[in-house]
């Protein structure tokens, strides 16, 4: 353990960090920038990394506040220590913190929907990061890449535009990703999936691997692995192994999993080429009419209100798939009256996100003799085997679904559901209880032009940018998939000898937003009059401008995003970079 | 993490018997709290006090009243319980003190420890009875008593608590295992561990 102190303290990352020196506007104002930056989340990070490591003087804005790497006020902290023992009060529920993947250890990393409001037509959770590094300190870390099925699919089945690019063309930046963060995991040998650079697995326990072997026997085609994740089981880079505290989304001082902080923060200021401010607010990207290219971008300061302009010669959009989206529609000229780089008209449109609060769990008898030590930080995973060819194909919908889930023992809290109390209640309680197994699907979920964002015509934050509106809602393919989703965790669970199992499928509740992998609403193509990016990440309007957050997605599979936003951001980049030299872009 | 964490951490992953006492002298700072409360009062705190320790009582390790169970439910009630749910609370609680007078001719408090258990003990089992003891009159008179009154005192009470309990310092440390920080083993004989994790 002292081991792991000593790292946080004398981490390479936090040394760097340290001396990180917020600059004032004034000092920023007279520079002008070989690239601007927006957001410092998973895609700004890996932004920053590239385009300072190529030699770019590079400007990242965050309108977050601060976050040292290691100076996580959760860490580590016990249950009873934790404010409300690790709970998120109704009244903070309600204003602030409505969607459940905020708990409380967590909350302030989040922002608050009371003082960055937003408009749901329909309902929406628009869970956003709020501090430097965004929402790499808080995901969930899961990392399946993409395969060449998933490129393919618009063109194969007819919904949604072609992806401009394949497999192939995004294959060796995943290579190129992984190996610099880390990840682990397991072959898997599925049709569904290409899997990634692995470092050594985590181990299932007894019930799961007795699952995955029921699931493989009953289903021929179907196959259970562990979660790839963007978790070092191996140290890396400087950064430590996992030591398997539990709760990753705290913060993690050894740099365990992938972050901005543990990763492509310190690799950008490294380099000495990149200036990073916090708490700045881009309101909008400001166009020259006369260059025809985008010149910088507006900023307002997030506490003192104060505004100004920076100058900048490519600028990266990473602002997050929705807050990059309302920028460019803030950004109005006379040749863009709808938005930057909105020609096309569909800036904003063909919002997607997963689907998921739907699956089965059910109690796997037996195995009261295995048990686990240590908490690991990663479920398992079933990849997509609906619509991946021959007897697999669905006649109700395209596209697919993949579970994550696990298997656990019940703990104290059975206690309170049951008869008895006293000495006996308490020596019951000293021994886990029965082995339950969980299925929590995600699906795919389709473009459709009428699921979109717009800005509100008179109501602004209090940055001075117009509110954003949401109007989005599961179609009829998600629908059909859904009883799919339930139903095949059903088939499973029995074949595994499940008892007791229980279905859900949440659709009252949940609502788009709520599996966080929004995207869409600035696309790529291959027309320009149907999509607002090409294959590059760069507006066909505008060269020197980039989007490489979940905005520029085309189709959403089913796979967790984030992997693919950081292979395509590090091509973008590259892409950038070489056509900035050539001058090409005429910056 | 200071070296009382290590200790612990350590002692809890090797299943170290640390006396229930010595431990909770060594870590405590859980006395029972005199007031003011935030939303109990001194009588409502001390009756809570006694009815939680009889819920998870003192064994070899120590019960809900040195892991400080009623502040515990003062916060609860005070930050998590709307007005209502509150009111019902409270009332419920006055209304095993009126049970107590009618049936046992004092109030809960002056009862004797075997009362005060036997009483708690039978509302527990009034709450959750053997359904499938049931036929389906009574099945169905229950469930509509159920929907009318609501969820019965002694029920929320022993959710409160198991939850109070299980995550104080005594509970997850003593009572139970901390997971700690080491390598991961997915499979690993219960009996090398010995007890659930907190
Ligand atoms: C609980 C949780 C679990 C998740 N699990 C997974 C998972 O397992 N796998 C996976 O792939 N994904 C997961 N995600 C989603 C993942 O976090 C996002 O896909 C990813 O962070 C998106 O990267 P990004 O850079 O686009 O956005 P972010 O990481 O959110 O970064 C965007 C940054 O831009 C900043 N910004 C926004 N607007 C402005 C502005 N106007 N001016 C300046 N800065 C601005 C924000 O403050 C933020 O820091 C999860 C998310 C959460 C919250």
């Amino acid at each position: 353990m002292s081991h792991f102190l000593k790292l946080a303290k004398h981490g390479p990352s936090a040394r760097l960090q340290s001396k990180r020196f917020m600059k004032t506007f004034s000092i920023i104002k007279n520079e002008e920038y070989d690239a601007i930056v927006v957001g410092s989340g998973v895609a700004g990070g890996w932004a920053a990394k590239e385009l300072t490591e190529k030699g770019l003087k590079t400007l990242v804005l965050e309108r977050g506040r601060e976050q040292l790497h290691g100076d996580y006020p959760t860490e580590h902290k016990h249950i009873w220590e934790l404010e409300h023992r690790g709970r998120k009060t109704p009244e903070e529920t309600k204003t602030d913190y409505p969607n459940g993947a905020i708990s409380g250890p967590i909350k302030h990393f989040f922002a608050k929907d009371s003082e960055q409001p937003y408009v749901e037509d329909k309902p929406f959770f628009w869970v956003r990061g709020d501090v430097v590094g965004g929402r790499s300190l808080t995901w969930g870390r899961g990392v399946p890449r993409w395969s060449p099925m998933d490129f393919e699919a618009p063109l194969k089945d007819g919904h949604g535009i072609d992806w401009p690019i394949r497999y192939e063309d995004i294959e060796p930046w995943y290579e190129y990703v992984e190996r610099f963060i880390g990840v682990n995991g397991e072959p898997m040998n599925s049709p569904a999936i290409r899997d990634n650079i692995f470092q050594k697995p985590m181990e299932m326990n007894a019930v799961e691997k007795h699952f995955r072997k029921s699931v493989e026997e009953a289903f021929p085609g179907r196959t259970m692995t562990i979660f790839p994740m963007a978790i070092l089981t191996e140290a890396l880079n400087g950064r430590a192994a996992c030591h398997y505290c539990g709760p990753c989304a705290r913060g993690c001082s050894t740099g365990s999993y992938f972050s901005s902080q543990s990763s492509t923060l310190p690799a950008a200021q490294a380099t000495g080429n990149l200036t990073l401010r916090p708490d700045s607010v881009v309101h909008s990207i400001l166009y020259d009419e006369e260059k025809d290219r985008a010149v910088g971008v507006r900023v307002v300061d997030r506490v003192t209100k104060e505004e100004m302009e920076v100058k900048g010669k490519l600028i990266f959009l990473c602002a997050s798939a929705l807050g990059s989206t309302q920028i460019m529609l803030n950004s109005k000229s006379n040749r863009f009256p709808n938005g930057i780089a909105n020609s096309s008209g569909t800036l904003g449109h063909y919002l997607m996100d997963h689907h998921f609060h739907v699956g089965g769990s059910g109690l796997i008898p037996g195995f009261e003799d295995r048990y686990f030590i240590g908490n690991r930080p990663a479920s398992t995973y079933i990849p997509r085997f609906r619509n991946v060819g021959g007897d697999t194909d669905q006649p109700n919908y395209v596209r697919g679904f993949h579970y994550g889930g696990g298997a656990g023992r019940a703990g104290w809290g059975r206690g309170g559901g049951n008869r008895g109390i006293g000495a006996s209640l308490k020596e019951s309680l000293r021994e886990p209880g029965p082995w339950r197994m969980y299925m929590n699907a995600f699906g795919e979920m389709l473009p459709n032009y009428d699921n979109h964002v717009y800005l509100d015509g008179e109501k602004t934050d209090q940055w001075g940018i117009p509110l954003l509106h949401m109007s989005c809602e599961l179609g009829e393919n998600e629908l059909e998939m859904r009883k799919d989703m339930r139903a095949s965790a059903g088939e499973m669970l029995e074949a595994a000898g499940a008892e007791e199992i229980y279905l859900f499928d949440r659709l009252e509740s949940t609502a788009p937003g709520d599996a966080i992998h929004e995207m869409g609403t600035a696309r790529m193509g291959r027309d320009p009059k149907d999509s607002v990016l090409n294959g590059n990440n760069q507006a066909h309007d505008v060269p020197n401008l980039f989007v490489t957050d979940g905005a520029c997605m085309t189709s959403s599979a089913c796979q967790n995003p984030s992997i693919t936003y950081m292979a395509l951001t590090a091509r973008a980049c590259d892409f950038a970079v070489k056509a900035m030299q050539r001058g090409d872009l005429r910056v | 993490m200071d070296r009382r964490e290590a200790v612990k951490r350590i002692s809890a992953l090797l299943g170290f018997a640390v006396s229930g006492p010595t431990m909770a002298g060594i870590l405590s700072g859980c006395q029972a709290s005199q007031g003011p409360f935030r939303t109990l009062t001194q009588n409502q705190h001390d009756l809570l006090v006694i009815m939680s320790e009889h819920i998870i009582p003192t064994t070899d390790t120590p019960g809900a009243k040195e892991a400080g169970v009623a502040d515990f439910i003062d916060a609860m009630l005070t930050d998590f319980y709307s007005e209502e749910r509150r009111k019902s609370f409270l009332d419920g609680l006055a209304e095993v003190d009126d049970l107590a007078k009618e049936t046992l001719g004092n109030a809960f408090m002056k009862c004797t420890d075997a009362e005060q258990f036997e009483l708690l003990d039978k509302l527990d089992t009034e709450a959750f009875p053997d359904l499938d003891a049931m036929d389906e009159a009574e099945r169905n008179a229950f469930e509509e008593k159920r929907r009318a009154n609501g969820r019965p005192f002694i029920a929320t009470l022993k959710e409160l608590t198991i939850s109070g309990y299980y995550t104080s310092e005594v509970g997850a440390t003593q009572e139970l295992h901390l997971n700690p920080m080491t390598p991961y083993r997915g499979d690993v004989p219960f009996s090398e561990v010995g007890k659930a994790w907190a």
